[in-house]
């Protein structure tokens, strides 16, 4: 099944996207982040939290179809 | 009890009263970082009544700051930033006491600093150090407010709050330095960096208070450029908080260092890593010119240092020393370390000890 995931801060720059519709075996976190690497590689070594309907999202949580959110810490002050 | 004729609106507050505005001359607040962040919280925080202030950062006041730091004059350029604003914040507010260190943080003295303060302030503009500041709140169990910002994107959260989540809780993989661009590489404006620590401000101001709705185990993210928002709300790692406390890398910190703890300058390989138009030119033979620019690096570096001494990198300010530093340590190149003083006091330091 398709889920959209949202890039925010540096991501949007890295990866030349805002958003992106991925294919996931399951509506599962793995499955999510699995797909998500799978068609971004360059985030397999990169610091993120994945969020959907405002929380972030573990191994246990139930997921929908909502889009999810992909947040990389920010540094700069 | 009488009303501070000073703070007389913000009283009126009830969520405030006459025993809030106590409690606020009371309160002793650490900032961390004097820059796009700190400048305008600092002015605020002394503004409302803040009653102690210590302010923390090791660099000097720049041409390029002055678009955004707006407690710095022209005049001021070339100044350590502490003293400026220490003076500033002593003429106009009264009521504040303000002490400063200029000093690079490290685990120990961030440990000291931290243990005598009600809150501290994240407003620098390192992953490094926002970690090592993250990690020992933790250890001594102090609120840290926490800001950070990414071009027109910022990023706002209240760690180790009464049991609260932390940084490593939300993010337990410290990002590596390339990950995150500097603000020399994506550009800042002063709206962005201003508003954002007025949140930041207001949230240093609900904790010592012991207001509702301090921003604990939710992350706020607002876009200012396109005015869209989020409250992420996340839980506490009970696992990262233990790694915390029991066996909290050393390590991981000692890859950066500042001259006073160099010890004898003669233990290292000093690599300048400026480009050869870049001033002051530091006048001793010992040390290898090597731009990071350079084709065949850490050929050249391998070929040039002594293998027995550490590698010390250095730059103009530091940040091109950690990238370097880095680099190494994912080439399997150990023992260096990136000297994160300005060139200015690399160049005094050396002339002094060269004499």
């Amino acid at each position: 099944m398709k889920v959209e995931v949202r890039f925010f801060g540096q991501l949007v720059d890295k990866l030349g996207l805002a958003s992106y519709v991925i294919e996931v075996s399951a509506l599962e976190y793995e499955a999510v982040r699995d797909g998500l690497e799978q068609a971004f590689p360059g985030l397999k070594s990169m610091s993120y939290q994945l969020a959907q309907n405002n929380a972030v999202i573990e191994g246990e949580n139930a997921l929908d179809q909502s889009a999810i959110d992909v947040f990389p810490p920010f540094s700069g002050g | 009890m009488k009303k501070h004729s000073r703070y007389l609106r913000q009283q009126t507050l009830k969520e405030i009263g006459v025993e809030g505005q106590k409690q606020l001359l009371k309160s002793r607040v650490l900032v961390i970082g004097a820059g796009g962040l700190g400048c305008p919280l600092l002015q605020i925080l002394a503004s409302t009544g803040v009653g102690y202030l210590t302010v923390v950062d090791f660099d000097r006041v720049a041409t390029h700051n002055l678009a955004r730091q707006m407690l710095f004059r022209n005049e001021d350029v070339g100044r350590y930033k502490t003293e400026v604003v220490t003076e500033y914040l002593k003429a106009y507010f009264p009521d504040c006491k303000v002490a400063y260190h200029t000093e690079l943080l490290h685990e120990n003295n961030t440990s000291e600093l931290i243990g005598t303060h009600d809150v501290v302030v994240d407003a620098t503009d390192d992953i490094n150090t926002r970690y090592l500041i993250n990690d020992s709140c933790v250890l001594h169990n102090k609120p840290l407010v926490f800001a950070a910002l990414y071009k027109f994107e910022g990023q706002l959260t209240v760690f180790n709050y009464k049991g609260g989540p932390s940084l490593r809780c939300l993010y337990p993989k410290k990002p590596q330095y390339q990950e995150i661009p500097t603000c020399e590489q994506s550009g800042m404006l002063a709206t962005v960096s201003s508003s954002l620590a007025q949140f930041q401000a207001t949230e240093v101001i609900k904790v010592l208070l012991d207001l509702p709705g301090v921003l604990s185990g939710s992350l706020w993210y607002y876009d200012f450029l396109n005015h869209i928002q989020r409250s992420i709300e996340f839980k506490v790692n009970p696992v990262q908080l233990e790694n915390i406390k029991n066996k909290r890398s050393e390590e991981e910190y000692k890859i950066h260092i500042s001259i006073e703890e160099l010890g004898s300058y003669e233990g290292y390989n000093w690599v300048d890593l400026r480009s050869e138009e870049e001033t002051p030119f530091l006048p001793f033979e010992f040390i290898f010119r090597l731009p990071v620019s350079s084709n065949n690096f850490f050929e050249k570096l391998q070929n040039q240092c002594e293998s027995a001494k550490p590698i010390l990198f250095f730059c103009q300010s530091g940040s091109r020393a950690k990238k370097a530093q880095e680099l190494c340590m994912n080439s399997g190149l150990q023992n260096s370390f990136a000297l994160l003083n300005s060139i200015e006091d690399i160049s005094t330091y050396l002339s002094a000890q060269c004499q």
